[in-house]
């Protein structure tokens, strides 16, 4: 099953995430791709915003980070 | 407007940007003469987003028909399409309601350590999902997609769903995919991405 998929057809999740509309592409809209990750206490722990598509982290890394069990990922470079 | 006179290019690809966003409110000549003249592709692409978003589309039609064919620029000519296909629409009542409430200084305001911003929107399955509701229940990976590419936006997801099943420490886990537009979703749902 395919993780739920999220509408902001406003961007105004994404634009308050600071990705909205910084890319061109093909489509009428998009956004940077990008990977958070929130923690249970609603903490934001990791955010990884970045220039091109296919530039993604590495799922086990996010998990790892997602469990809590590795220390703070150092500021983020943007 | 005035700032789309002056000669700094990034300033006037914002104000164009800018007033793309306010369609509603901008002069139609204005963008229209911006879509017909400015030497700036990215300025006319945000003209001709801004005629869509106020519905000129459908009053513009021969007109934009035939600049469409004069346009050199591959974006331009795409942005001016979706323009025509807004018809007499523009943008989305909903749209503009979640922009009337939306305040500015909420833009670019997620940082790490600090506490997640509010994010409540619609999910494409049906409902809605506040992420606030989640809290003290699971660790949440949201994921902003660029389109539908294949394999890399979609592989990101396949990628994080093969790692969930396969380790018990990640079983909790929750991720969400981002995307603003509906019709990529559908595609991306499907499994018919470009391919890119």
């Amino acid at each position: 099953m395919e993780p739920p998929l999220l509408l902001d057809p406003s961007l105004v999740a994404s634009a308050t995430h600071g990705v909205a509309f910084q890319m061109g592409i093909y489509i009428e809209i998009s956004t940077r791709p990008a990977t958070l990750v929130i923690d249970r206490c609603g903490v934001l722990r990791y955010a990884r915003r970045v220039t091109s598509f296919s530039n993604r982290p590495a799922p086990e890394e996010v998990l790892r980070i997602a469990t809590g069990n590795v220390p703070p990922a150092p500021p983020e470079r943007r | 407007m005035n700032a789309l006179k002056g000669a700094n290019e990034e300033i006037r690809e914002f104000a164009a940007q800018t007033l793309s966003f306010l369609a509603t409110h901008a002069p139609r000549d204005s963008l229209l003469a911006l879509l017909e003249s400015d030497a700036n592709p990215t300025v006319r692409l945000y003209a001709a987003d801004g005629l869509g978003a106020a519905g000129h589309g459908a009053a513009l039609a021969e007109r934009l028909e035939a600049l469409r064919t004069l346009e050199s620029d591959r974006d331009v000519k795409k942005h001016i399409g979706y323009t025509l296909s807004r018809g007499a629409t523009g943008v989305d009542p909903r749209v503009l309601a979640d922009l009337a409430g939306f305040e500015p200084s909420r833009i670019d305001s997620a940082r790490v350590g600090e506490p997640a911003p509010k994010i409540d929107l619609e999910s494409y399955s049906g409902g809605r999902v506040r992420l606030s509701d989640l809290r003290r229940v699971a660790p949440v990976v949201l994921v902003f997609l660029y389109g539908d590419t294949r394999p890399v936006c979609h592989g990101q997801l396949v990628q994080l769903r093969q790692a969930i099943a396969e380790n018990p420490a990640f079983a909790d886990i929750r991720v969400f995919a981002i995307d603003p537009h509906e019709r990529v979703a559908a595609r991306f749902l499907l499994g018919v991405g470009t391919g890119e």
